[in-house]
């Protein structure tokens, strides 16, 4: 193992320095002080992309051509750029860069809008900061991971640190959503562990790229191995909160803080993504798509119904985002859909649509958990629909940003979401999954209904006949400018990456 | 004929411990009693770390023993002293033909595709088995597996390994971060 | 075993050893019992136990036959150990109402199993050989001995955490708590101290390191040299020999660690409740454990069951050798279990935030101190 190779998971490191540098400065630090803490997070996570950038730069420089978009469409020629390292346990490659980047993103933007909770003591402890770190360095440690082992301990890294961030608000709910989402999530756990355990067994094989090469084993033990892939794979359509497996997430979702629902909504979205992405590319690839693909499309269209037709009926615009979340998770399942006569380069575009549609999907929605996280009164969460009622003419700003992402989300031009939406179901026609994509846009024109009852509630429904004795209603929202950087910042990439969608993938060229 | 007689005490034993292990996990689940299912998880780990034994995998034995038996089952306990009622801990668990059906499903094909694994590993497993029962004999002394797994963990799946440390210390954040009190 | 029809093979002979170890055990703890007593009596300045003996005015020989002896008492007391036997086990074996009796019964037996499991890995004495067969004096020489030792003084927990909780008293209760918190952060000192005896002799088998202690390296000769004496653990890693004196005392429950049982607030801890040969159990328990961690410590730090002169009366006669190792295991255990008992009679009880603190703040740094510099050393 040629440990020189260590340096490319430097960006790692830096988030891990970070999360013991926050631990450690709460030790320190004067409690009015606190709200350095979230800073150097905020820097951890800055740093932690800055390496990344640099990482992937001087890699172009040093080979003269970019990362290939995953492992297996590398060139096998001597001299080549090889993204496998250190002994075949992580992969180089665009896909785990674009990873990381998503989940270094959303830690960032997970940790402005948790920076005004200064009133929940147990959210501005150096804890809850560390563990937002631990949780990206798990992601961004799953993005690169190229076997079972190094997945599975990632994975892990990452569950539980958002199993306790989930619980740290301290209430009842938020008790509830941490127990939920630690008792189904470690069930998932096991399901993954098993899959591992009868693929190991059949195969000896650890190496995602490896294990279903084929071999006179592979067809002696064909029913181990698609047991352990069934295993394997309700264990991840876990993960991602695919139907049928998503009945922990609007639950899970409404009770933890705002600010740890953002980045279980992308981060560990985009991360459980990154082990499916894996899986559907380099393990079964196009020469098993006969067998399994039929899978992801019947999860998706299930999902895209389920997590739409429910969405519908929220009252509360928490649990609705969740919904939500899980008809995006429909919606990118589509995107992993892969033709049994596709061609690496078929292939990488496939992976970069699917990697686009998760940054304009992480954007947008930690936009809204920002918004929803700021509405309150008297300290106290308001969370219903009714509660946004004249959030126009009170915050202006913060109306037209979320009018945004819900037109975005809904996948409306000229916002980001619409881009995302059209590549994914492209690269489903294109991989020959009609019938889904069909299915996917009619969905969303359903979307619609629920996203725009939110901006009518904001522009249209008439503002709430305060009670005598209640707060004005000019004084729902706090101000928090943090959170406000976030919102604006996030609403700002929602307009421009819709303009320009070619952006992030000119980035990389 | 002493041979013979010694795998055939063998066999018997390895029988008595899976039957052992398996009663007890089966008592994990229907035991109303927490503290009761808590202590039969502690047999079927027993039981467990037994089956290691007969694989002569006496190193993972050992580590069963310490680590499950030893530490995280006792901990449970100390954690279900600690709450009170402990005579009434018991769970009515809602039993629906639905929930039972599922669960036999689940187990079922579980236990098929297991079945699978063993019938397709006889012939290895048994070569395997013949192999280090060989080592064994004429060394006297244990297989050599501490040293060849020692090997593997800080040579070629050191990487991992130290991935691992970074849950621990997750971990080991999130339980201060669960029993931090509030500062105000 | 003849008689079992196994002949003199190494299957046949593989029983000496368990026979002998075990029978042993058995056959001492009695004594121990009737030393533990006398030992407190000469501390305290008292005579002890002297009434329940052979010889003597209230003899067990005028009591039968009416044969006095004389007016003097000889060996009076001997026979207390039969005496409190007798009382154990024809007293009530009462199981409180309100008690969980599945696990009230249960608990005794893994107050008594656990230390006899750890005589499986401890090399007694030297090679017997019978007519060409070696008979090695180990019940089973497993590669990973050490490991043994310590997860099965890991079980000890659930001895004394069952009984505790089964009686539902809250006396009970108490100890068993006390216990578990006790023993699981002993453990992980314990466990730190044989991972830097481990690194010394890069073994983890007990004979192994029995046979490591026998040759030392002699700076004076230049060579190595054979000595019981020089090449004994304790010399080479002296903080681990004085954890793990201090973690056994910790993991018997012994004073001034007997947290556990602290008959002044607690009554009698975990074993309040139990009565007759269920007591009796958690009893005889508690001295297998003191003569189990007497010979692991002998073992690991006093030269096992070597001695000075092995090698020469080896060339001579190899069994007489072993017969003599035998006895020189013995002695070592049994200075040990003196001074375990030594010391509970001199040393008053900790109080248990201070057990916990020097488990925490003190033992554990120490031996992960012991353990950098033994890497540092062997590197």
């Amino acid at each position: 193992m040629n440990w020189s190779e260590l340096s490319e998971l430097l960006p790692v490191g830096v988030v891990l320095a970070a999360a013991l540098v926050v631990v450690f400065l709460d030790l320190v630090i004067a409690h009015k002080d606190r709200y350095a803490l979230p800073m150097v997070a905020l820097a951890g996570c800055v740093l932690g992309l800055g390496s990344l950038i640099q990482n992937y730069l001087s890699l172009t420089t040093y080979y003269k051509q970019s990362p290939p978009w995953f492992s297996g469409a590398a060139e096998t020629a001597a001299g080549a750029f090889n993204p496998l390292i250190l002994g075949g346990h992580f992969s180089i490659d665009l896909f785990g860069f674009a990873i990381a980047g998503v989940a270094l993103l959303a830690g960032a933007l997970s940790v402005l809008s948790s920076a005004h909770e200064e009133d929940d003591s147990a959210l501005s402890s150096g804890e809850y900061y560390g563990l937002i770190l631990l949780a990206v360095a798990g992601m961004m440690l799953l993005g690169f991971a190229h076997d079972f082992l190094t997945l599975l301990v990632s994975l892990e890294i990452m569950s539980i640190s958002t199993y306790i961030l989930a619980g740290s608000r301290r209430d009842l709910k938020s008790g509830e959503a941490a127990l939920k989402y630690l008792v189904l999530g470690a069930f998932s756990t096991a399901f993954l562990m098993m899959g591992i355990a009868f693929i190991y067994g059949a195969t000896g094989k650890l190496s995602l790229s490896e294990v279903l090469i084929p071999s006179e084993q592979l067809v002696s033990s064909a029913f181990l191995i698609r047991g352990g892939l069934a295993l394997l794979l309700v264990g991840v359509l876990f993960k991602v909160g695919a139907a049928p497996f998503h009945f922990w997430i609007p639950d899970v979702y409404e009770g933890a803080p705002t600010g740890v629902t953002g980045l279980m909504a992308t981060g560990v979205k985009a991360a459980a993504f990154a082990v499916l992405g894996r899986l559907a590319f380099e393990t079964f690839g196009p020469r098993y798509a006969h067998d399994w693909a039929w899978l992801f499309a019947a999860a998706a269209v299930l999902t895209m119904a389920v997590g739409n037709f429910l969405a519908l009926r929220q009252e509360n615009v928490k649990r609705m985002l969740a919904y939500s979340g899980i008809a995006h998770t429909g919606y990118l399942l589509l995107g992993f859909l892969v033709s049994p006569n596709a061609d690496g380069i078929m292939l990488a575009d496939q992976l970069q649509n699917a990697v686009f549609y998760l940054l304009a999907y992480a954007l947008m929605t930690l936009g809204a958990f920002g918004v929803v996280g700021l509405v309150r009164e008297d300290g106290r969460r308001l969370e219903r629909l009714e509660d946004f009622a004249g959030l126009s003419k009170e915050h202006p700003g913060l109306a037209l940003c979320m009018a945004m992402f819900m037109f975005s989300l809904a996948g409306l031009p000229p916002f980001a979401g619409f881009f995302a939406k059209f590549l994914v179901f492209k690269s489903a026609v294109d991989a020959g999954y009609v019938l889904p994509a069909v299915l996917g846009v009619l969905t969303s024109v359903a979307s619609m209904a629920y996203y725009l009852r939110v901006v009518r509630a904001m522009y249209v429904d008439p503002v709430r006949a305060t009670k005598p004795g209640e707060a004005p209603a000019g004084a729902r929202c706090r101000y928090s400018w943090t959170t406000n950087l976030l919102i604006y910042g996030a609403g700002l990439a929602t307009i421009l990456l819709g303009l320009f969608p070619s952006g992030p993938t000119f980035l990389l060229r | 004929m002493v041979r013979a007689m010694h795998s055939m005490l063998a066999t018997l034993l390895f029988w008595i411990v899976v039957l052992m292990t398996v009663t007890a996990a089966t008592f994990v689940v229907v035991a109303r009693n927490i503290l009761h299912a808590a202590f039969a998880l502690a047999v079927a780990f027993l039981g467990v770390a037994g089956i290691y034994i007969f694989l002569h995998a006496d190193f993972l034995a050992a580590v069963q023993l310490i680590v499950y038996v030893g530490g995280i089952i006792v901990l449970v306990m100390f954690a279900i002293m600690f709450s009170a009622h402990t005579q009434e801990g018991t769970v009515e668990p809602r039993r629906t033909w639905l929930a039972l059906g599922g669960g036999a499903l689940v187990a079922g094909v579980v236990l098929a595709a297991t079945i699978m694994l063993i019938n397709r590993l006889q012939v290895p497993l048994a070569e395997a088995n013949a192999h280090a029962d060989a080592a064994y004999r004429t060394t006297a002394s244990a297989a050599p597996g501490e040293i060849a797994l020692g090997h593997v963990l800080l040579g070629e799946y050191l990487l991992p390994f130290e991935v691992a440390s970074i849950l621990i210390l997750a971990a080991l954040v999130g339980a201060v971060a669960i029993v931090r009190k509030e500062t105000r | 075993m003849l008689s079992l029809g196994l002949d003199a093979s190494a299957v046949g002979w593989k029983l000496l050893p368990v026979l002998l170890v075990f029978g042993a055990v058995l056959a001492v703890v009695p004594l121990l019992v009737y030393l533990e007593r006398k030992v407190c009596a000469w501390i305290q300045n008292r005579v002890g136990p002297n009434r329940v003996g052979l010889l003597g005015p209230d003899g067990l020989a005028q009591g039968v036959l009416g044969f006095s002896g004389g007016g003097k008492r000889i060996l009076g007391g001997l026979l207390q150990p039969l005496a409190d036997a007798i009382k154990l086990i024809s007293k009530e074996d009462f199981i409180p109402a309100q008690a969980d009796k599945f696990l009230f019964s249960l608990a005794p037996f893994f107050a008594l199993l656990p230390p006899f499991l750890t005589f499986v890995v401890v090399p007694v004495g030297a090679d017997l050989t019978f007519g060409g067969t070696t008979v090695p004096l180990i019940v089973a020489d497993l590669g990973v001995g050490m490991l043994w030792v310590l997860s099965v003084s890991s079980l000890a927990a659930y001895g004394v955490q069952l009984g505790g909780w089964a009686s539902n008293s809250k006396f009970s209760l108490l100890g068993g708590v006390r216990a578990t918190a006790q023993m699981i952060s002993y453990e992980i000192t314990m466990g730190l101290v044989l991972l830097s005896v481990f690194m010394h002799y890069d073994s983890l088998s007990l004979r192994e390191i029995v046979q490591a202690q026998a040759t030392y390296f002699d700076p004076l000769l230049g060579r190595l040299a054979a000595n019981g004496l020089g090449s004994w653990g304790v010399w080479h890693q002296p903080l681990a020999a004085l954890l793990f004196v201090i973690c056994a005392f910790a993991e018997n429950n012994r004073l001034p660690f007997d947290m556990p049982e602290c008959e002044a607030e607690l009554v009698g801890g975990y074993h309040t409740e139990y009565s007759s040969m269920k007591f009796g159990m958690f009893f005889q328990g508690e001295y297998i454990a003191m003569l189990a961690m007497g010979a692991v410590i002998s073992t690991l730090f006093f030269g096992g069951w070597h001695y000075p002169g092995y090698a020469s009366v080896a060339a001579a006669s190899p069994n007489l050798a072993a017969l003599i190792s035998l006895a020189v295991l013995g002695a070592k255990v049994m200075i040990f279990v003196l001074f375990q008992m030594w010391v509970r009679w001199t040393l008053p009880r900790f109080r248990y935030d201070q057990v916990m603190e020097l488990g925490w703040k003190v033992l554990i740094p120490l031996a992960l101190v012991n353990l950098v510099v033994t890497a540092l050393v062997n590197l």
